[in-house]
């Protein structure tokens, strides 16, 4: 089975925000899923995991109330 | 006036233009020099329209001579971000994809210009669409005219470096994370991202449709509002583009700020800030003092997260706009062009959506921040890096990665309010390099920052050093 490169990376991103800034784990499930990336590709997706991986948990762990809703635009008072 | 014409003022040149003790194609003529002397160390331009400024420095010269004076900027040259679309005019947006690419249609800010009688002097220099590296460029990066082997900031280098070196008085540059405003502290000059919505859009190649604005900047308070008043409004063209009325901004300068309230944040926001840089914003804020304005404590609560949802919003837009080039034409981008797309991958929708819904928290907390101040104070950044340390990306020496912005600047761009940046001193050096102060103001407020920074002008002589280039 192949599947998209989209797919793929949004599945790892999801279950695994953290395993996935780990060398080689990228590869092992890009392989795993048919899913062929160039050594250069790997190196740079491998770094903006890393680079960003403080960031993407800061968001993902920020509790927002249910209430809130995305702006359209500007808000004014 | 004992100054070279190329730093003339706006509001100096304007006048003189009027009353026909100046010729536009005299000033015009005096610019293009300036642009041959200087833009082979600056690497400002990438594009110089001379024979088409020089055609409408004639025009502007015989409309003027009739009697048919169009308002402040008719027969005063301007330059644009080089993803900013001219018809008829080379549009590279600073990448390999699009080196060649002529718009068959005007933007909106340089029609609105066109129209006021401002004279286009061409193109300048970029991060590859807004968010490239700062060393590489299609033409090599633009340099800070302060000390060339620094850079002038991004991603709307070329415009504040033009600015700053006297190769035009006027330009026009984006922000979505700070690309005026970092520009304009880097090169000592002033940088304006309005409210969003203020400034349409249209004809600007997107990076993120959330946090993208378009903005002037100019070596004063003033001549950046003259360039607003003719740049903002409703537009057909950009849905997003505000119906707010557009106050006088000319007007808005005078009046003092005898009880204004300016916001100081108590926390987090001076945080990475250099020593040497604090100690000029807060004698900034003294001088304030002196002329009657208060200070007042205020904070953000989650300030902190601003960064983190910015990065998501930006890179999940920017990979949908640049979607098809990543695909087909990745090998022509920017390292770190590649980098910022890729980053999208590895974000789902659900990040996307808490991000949106970060920025309604921050928005909130902005407003009640207002409710204490009429302005709030943020420091710039600090000074220029050297090129060599610029972001590059994964290919950076010692392999580098790129870091976050700072979240002084890109907090505006987050919630929409506007943006003011303007000079507030030099570091010791060497080199001497420009130190900038932010005000932000309620959206749609634009008067208040134009009052406090042009009372500021008033005062000091930031604003009137010129590098040796």
């Amino acid at each position: 089975m192949s599947v998209s490169r989209r797919k793929l990376f949004g599945a790892v991103a999801l279950v695994a925000p953290v395993q996935a800034a780990e060398p080689g784990a990228i590869a092992a499930v890009a392989e795993a899923h048919g899913v062929s990336l160039s050594p250069e590709r790997l190196r740079v997706i491998e770094r903006v995991l890393a680079s960003r991986k403080a960031q993407r948990e800061t968001l993902r762990l920020f509790e927002i109330g249910e209430s809130v809703e995305p702006t359209q635009g500007i808000r004014r008072k | 006036m004992a100054e070279e014409i190329y730093f003339w003022a706006v509001s100096e040149l304007a006048p003189l233009l009027k009353a026909r003790k100046i010729s536009p194609v005299e000033v015009v003529r005096a610019y293009l020099h300036r642009i041959e002397a200087v833009n082979p160390k600056v690497n400002a331009y990438l594009t110089v329209t001379g024979e088409l400024a020089l055609r409408q420095a004639k025009v502007a010269e015989q409309e003027i001579v009739r009697g048919r004076y169009r308002g402040t900027l008719h027969g005063v040259p301007y330059a644009v971000k080089d993803l900013i679309a001219t018809k008829g005019i080379l549009t590279t947006n600073g990448s390999r994809v699009t080196e060649e690419w002529v718009p068959n249609y005007e933007s909106t800010v340089t029609s609105r210009l066109n129209q006021a009688g401002a004279i286009l002097l061409g193109k300048l220099n970029l991060l590859e669409f807004a968010m490239g590296s700062g060393q590489v460029g299609l033409k090599g990066p633009a340099r800070n005219p302060w000390d060339l082997a620094h850079s002038p900031s991004g991603s709307s280098s070329g415009s504040g470096a033009s600015v700053a070196a006297g190769m035009t008085p006027l330009s026009i540059g984006t922000d979505t994370g700070g690309s005026i405003r970092g520009p304009a502290k880097s090169c000592g000059v002033v940088g304006l991202k309005p409210t969003y919505g203020r400034v349409s859009r249209y004809g600007v190649t997107a990076l993120s449709w959330t946090l993208d604005h378009v903005g002037p900047m100019a070596r004063s308070v003033a001549d950046v509002a003259s360039m607003l008043q003719v740049m903002a409004g409703a537009d057909v063209a950009d849905g997003t583009a505000s119906r707010e009325a557009v106050p006088d901004y000319d007007k808005a300068l005078r009046g003092g700020i005898k009880g204004l309230r300016i916001g100081v944040p108590t926390e987090y926001f001076f945080d990475r800030v250099q020593p040497e840089v604090e100690a000029a914003l807060r004698l900034a804020l003294n001088r304030l003092k002196e002329l009657g304005a208060v200070l007042v404590d205020v904070r953000v609560p989650h300030a902190g997260i601003c960064g983190a949802a910015s990065a998501v919003i930006l890179s999940s837009e920017a990979s949908s706009v640049h979607e098809k080039k990543w695909k087909q034409q990745a090998e022509l981008l920017d390292q770190l062009v590649k980098e910022r797309l890729e980053a999208a991958s590895f974000h789902t929708a659900l990040d996307y959506i808490k991000a949106l819904r970060v920025r309604t928290v921050l928005m909130e907390e902005v407003g009640q921040l207002f409710e204490r101040c009429d302005v709030w104070m943020l420091p710039a950044g600090n000074p220029a890096p050297r090129l060599e340390e610029e972001i590059v990306g994964t290919d950076g020496p010692g392999g580098r990665v790129s870091a976050p912005r700072p979240d002084t600047l890109n907090i505006a761009n987050v919630t929409g309010i506007p943006a003011l940046v303007l000079p507030c001193g030099f570091t010791a050096g060497p080199p001497a390099l420009p130190i900038g102060i932010q005000f932000c103001g309620r959206a749609f407020d634009e008067p208040t920052l134009f009052r406090v920074g042009h009372a500021y002008q008033m005062v000091t002589d930031w604003h009137l050093r010129r590098p040796v280039v």
